[in-house]
């Protein structure tokens, strides 16, 4: 079985290299080379900051002293564009490149926390600026996961409007309850490619090398039109950091320790419960190509009883420049672990400690996901970019049961994007997918799907922007979205079906400090083989398959608006002058079918399209920036009404109550920070766990009160390449449950070196 | 500019301070709820069986819709196989905990497949609880919260089953 799947994806990644070889070559052009620093205002090397020379596949992060060299840049005037997340983004126009010369820049990034012109890729599939999107959008960047001390991907996600975490699955605008790892109504991409588990379609966190990641964008709302399955809710993609071409090494040791339990008849150790963790990286080039190999070893005792972690990770990332306008991209990212199962507490007084027949379970796992990206600009006007991926799951448990799951997904795909006019883009693209799974609760179904995108978008500007082309506040008019996505699926002995899920997108720029948005979309997740086919006996409960069940889907519609002040977000240079960004969206989505486990008469539970449900909600965000940047702060505040309108109940799982409040304070080399997160009490919760005392006091449940704090010493103020951080999570000690018997992590405290050669 | 720093400070201090309560707590166990006795097997226990439990229902199994799990009220967890004697108590690993209520069939039902199916025909009833040693009335328990029954016995005559509920 596996062999089939090898050779399906070494064929794909063959025919993605013939089609390369048949694709027109540019014609020889001359080249010079483009060098230079990128610092902050006050002189220190900004690390890690983009490059990018315009309509060519060309580019670089920044080394640990802020240099940058590219080399084979086309002769002539080019335009350089300058990010990194937190800094003002810098457009540099009519650049000259003299043949076989070296030119060199000076660019200075003021800091800014109220940015307009950030790019973004996921919510079309191509780059676009922020305030050019018509969906609701938030955004991760690397320097908060290493500010936030992130372990696990999914911690990172606790701190975003509208996103809530319940223990390892991951809600947006209340699109999932928690299935216990059968499917997600939000989709997680890597690098844009899907990256959900073959048989049981759930999103797995710990794969993620949180200190690989350069960002994160977050598109909420559904997402089909352009991803298809399982983009119901939104979608979430994680971009890894650009390949420098500049040698790097960089490492990050980070170790803690979990205060003692605030109730006595919680402790169940007398050793202190520590955590460490070693990761070492290094990025170079060689020839043309540009090599990131990453390492890294996490252990973690955990504050409860048979929940360690023992975790290695592996990635590898490197990309191959053909020419100016050509490259091939490869990522390996594996990762292999031993967790103990706590599934849930042994009861109240004991909720540190699992049901003594639980301990000593573990769960073995090896996943690895793979994939090779070929790109070429034909011209200013048209991108062509191919994809070929696999991802591998095999795990194990030692239950009584002894389940165990391998399964491989291969996923293929072309897309093209095509500038019609500087006003009109066109991106059409098509997919394909195939899995296998060998297990002895699912069986060995295999499934296999292919799918036709298309999106057109036509931007109507004023006059004044046209003749004025300027990139300081909103270039004001309106940019229309529309598109679609075709799917075929079929799982094994399962219904096949067909999806076409259509969007539809406006975003008004108002003003220059003014945009307006609406969105309609459509949202569906295909059944996964898990939900059709288990068959296992649990603590007494059968669980049955159902190869009858179909699809769920769901509209999702949002009108929204963003203010931002002033204008043009950091152009400011008074020390006391402050910037603030404001947006709100009032949202609804519709859900019809969805999955859910249920008892049927004789008592086993099964899969089936039992609910319509209804998500109103409001959500919010502000942004202040006051003192120069000094002192940011961010609240985000979100309503949720969302009904069971078969049984009127509030839908399980879902908090009605989301806030958040972000305070970061930086004075020269410190930076301070403070988050809080409030829930309220989830209303309601799989009440048949309770009532056959599966889980023990599993009703016991509070809202959410968890106050973080951090201080980072940053030491390349000194010029000296190391970071200092001090993270303490949960500060005081609250103890709450994301998912009923599961108390959150305790007050623990973390300390980091980072460090870059 | 100040008055706006000085109105946020508050409004965050006010949020921190919430957060100085400490959230779900342990509940105190609670008395104990359920019931005791004494299960003795007479004569040689057959070897069709796979697990043994004692298995309260809330109403007498009437037809065979009855054995389901709306009705079961218990289960407990497997009774050791060739004894002659057990003694049980309802809180000690049950599969299915009792609640409080009425139950008017408590037996020992013995399972002839693997695991625990909810299927009428996978099961043996081999002893019946009787009230005052009637075997022509079945016994009825009735659970109260906080209050725990004793000497709910049962005898199994493998040699002399008692009459089989519908099938």
């Amino acid at each position: 079985m596996k062999n089939n799947v090898i050779q399906i994806f070494l064929g794909l990644i063959f025919l993605i290299l013939f089609c390369s070889t048949l694709l027109p070559q540019q014609v020889k052009i001359e080249r010079g080379i483009l060098s230079g620093q990128v610092k902050e205002e006050n002189g220190t090397p900004l690390i890690g900051a983009h490059v990018r020379i315009e309509k060519t596949l060309l580019g670089s992060a920044t080394s640990r002293n802020g240099t940058f060299r590219i080399t084979k840049v086309p002769a002539g005037l080019v335009s350089v564009r300058i990010s990194m997340i937190g800094y003002e983004t810098k457009l540099l126009t009519n650049i000259e490149i003299k043949p076989n010369e070296e030119t060199k820049l000076e660019i200075v990034l003021r800091q800014s926390a109220i940015e307009t012109n950030e790019v973004f890729v996921t919510a079309s599939r191509y780059e676009q600026k922020i305030s050019e999107i018509p969906v609701s959008v938030s955004l991760i960047n690397s320097k908060e996961l290493s500010l936030r001390s992130i372990i696990e991907f999914d911690d990172a996600l606790r701190y975003v409007p509208g996103i809530n975490v319940n223990y390892d699955q991951v809600s947006i605008r209340g699109s999932n309850g928690y299935s216990r790892g059968a499917g997600s109504r939000v989709l997680m991409l890597f690098d844009g490619i899907p990256l959900y588990s073959g048989d049981t379609g759930e999103l797995i966190f710990q794969v993620i090398p949180v200190y690989e990641i350069e960002r994160v964008e977050i598109v909420k709302g559904a997402g089909s039109a352009l991803y298809g399955s399982s983009a119901m809710g939104g979608v979430i993609n994680i971009i890894s950091k650009e390949t420098s071409v500049n040698p790097i090494y960089y490492f990050k040791s980070f170790g803690g320790f979990y205060d003692k339990p605030y109730y006595d008849e919680w402790r169940w150790s007398d050793r202190t419960r520590f955590f460490n963790g070693l990761t070492f990286s290094h990025s170079r080039k060689i020839g043309d190509m540009s090599l990131s190999l990453s390492i890294q070893r996490y252990e973690n005792d955990s504050y409860r009883l048979n929940n360690f972690t023992k975790r290695y990770n592996i990635f590898l990332k490197s990309k191959f420049n053909f020419t100016t306008f050509e490259n091939l991209s490869f990522l390996l990212n594996l990762t292999t672990y031993r967790n103990g199962n706590f599934v849930f507490w042994r009861d109240s007084r004991n909720a540190l400690m699992p049901p003594a027949d639980a301990v000593g379970q573990t769960v073995n796992a090896l996943r690895f996901n793979t994939h090779l990206s070929y790109q070429k600009v034909f011209s200013d006007d048209l991108l062509f970019i191919s994809r070929a991926s696999l991802f591998h799951n095999d795990w194990k448990d030692d239950t009584e049961s002894q389940n165990s799951s391998k399964s491989d997904l291969v996923r293929a795909e072309a897309q093209v994007n095509y500038i019609l006019s500087e006003n009109h883009k066109f991106t059409s693209g098509i997919e394909g997918n195939f899995s296998l799974i060998e297990s002895n609760i699912f069986g060995k179904p295999e499934a296999y799907g292919a799918a036709f995108f298309i999106q057109d978008e036509i931007k109507v500007l004023s006059r004044r922007d046209v003749q004025m082309h300027h990139y300081v506040g909103f270039p004001k008019g309106l940019n229309a979205t529309l598109g679609g996505r075709l799917d075929y699926q079929k799982v094994d002995t399962a219904v096949s079906e067909i999806q076409v899920n259509p969007k539809l997108g406006l975003n008004f720029q108002l003003s220059d400090n003014l945009v307006l948005r609406a969105s309609a979309g459509r949202g569906y997740r295909a059944p996964t083989s898990a939900e059709l086919f288990t068959t296992t006996s649990v603590s007494g409960i059968t669980v049955k398959p159902n190869p009858l069940l179909k699809s769920e889907s769901g509209w999702s519609f949002e009108v929204g608006g963003n203010y931002i002040y002033p204008a043009g977000g950091g152009i400011y240079s008074n020390p006391s002058a402050y910037g603030l960004k404001f947006d709100v969206a009032i949202f609804q989505s519709e859900y019809y079918d969805l999955i859910e486990p249920g008892f049927d008469n004789v008592g086993q539970v099964t899969f089936d399209n039992i609910t319509r449900a209804r998500i109103q909600g409001v959500e919010s965000k502000l942004t202040i920036s006051l003192f120069d940047n000094l002192w940011e702060m961010n609240f985000g505040y979100s309503y949720l009404w969302a009904r069971d309108l078969n049984l009127n109940k509030f839908l399980k799982y879902r908090p009605r109550h989301l806030l958040y409040i972000s305070n970061n304070f930086k004075y020269d080399f410190v930076e301070l920070g403070i988050d809080f997160r409030y829930w309220n009490r989830i209303e309601n919760i799989d009440e048949e766990f309770i009532q056959l005392n599966i889980i023990k006091d599993g009703d016991l449940r509070d809202k959410v009160l968890v106050t973080d704090v951090r201080i980072l010493f940053d030491l390349i103020h000194f010029e000296l390449p190391l970071r200092l951080y001090l993270n303490v999570n949960n500060l005081f000690n609250y103890n709450y449950v994301e998912l009923i018997g599961n108390v959150a992590p305790i007050r623990h405290f973390t300390f980091t070196l980072e460090g870059i050669l | 500019m100040r008055k706006f720093i000085q109105t946020i400070t508050i409004v965050l201090l006010l949020i921190f301070s919430l957060s100085c309560e400490h959230g779900i707590a342990p509940r105190i166990e609670p008395p104990r709820t359920g019931f005791s006795g004494m299960i003795t097997f007479l004569n040689e226990w057959p070897k069709d069986v796979y697990s043994t439990r004692l298995v309260v229902f809330r109403d007498t199994i009437k037809t065979a819709s009855d054995f389901s799990i709306f009705n079961i009220g218990f289960i407990s967890d497997t009774i050791p196989q060739l004894l002659s004697a057990y003694y049980y108590e309802s809180d000690k690993n049950p599969v299915i905990p009792i609640n409080p209520g009425i139950y008017k069939y408590v037996c020992v039902a013995q399972c002839l497949v693997p695991g625990i199916s909810l299927r009428r025909e996978d099961w043996r009833v081999a002893g019946i609880y009787y009230s005052s040693n009637d075997i022509t009335k079945y016994g009825q328990i009735e659970i109260t919260e906080g209050a725990f029954l004793k000497d709910i016995d049962i005898t199994v005559d493998f040699n002399n089953p008692p009459i089989q509920p519908p099938q």
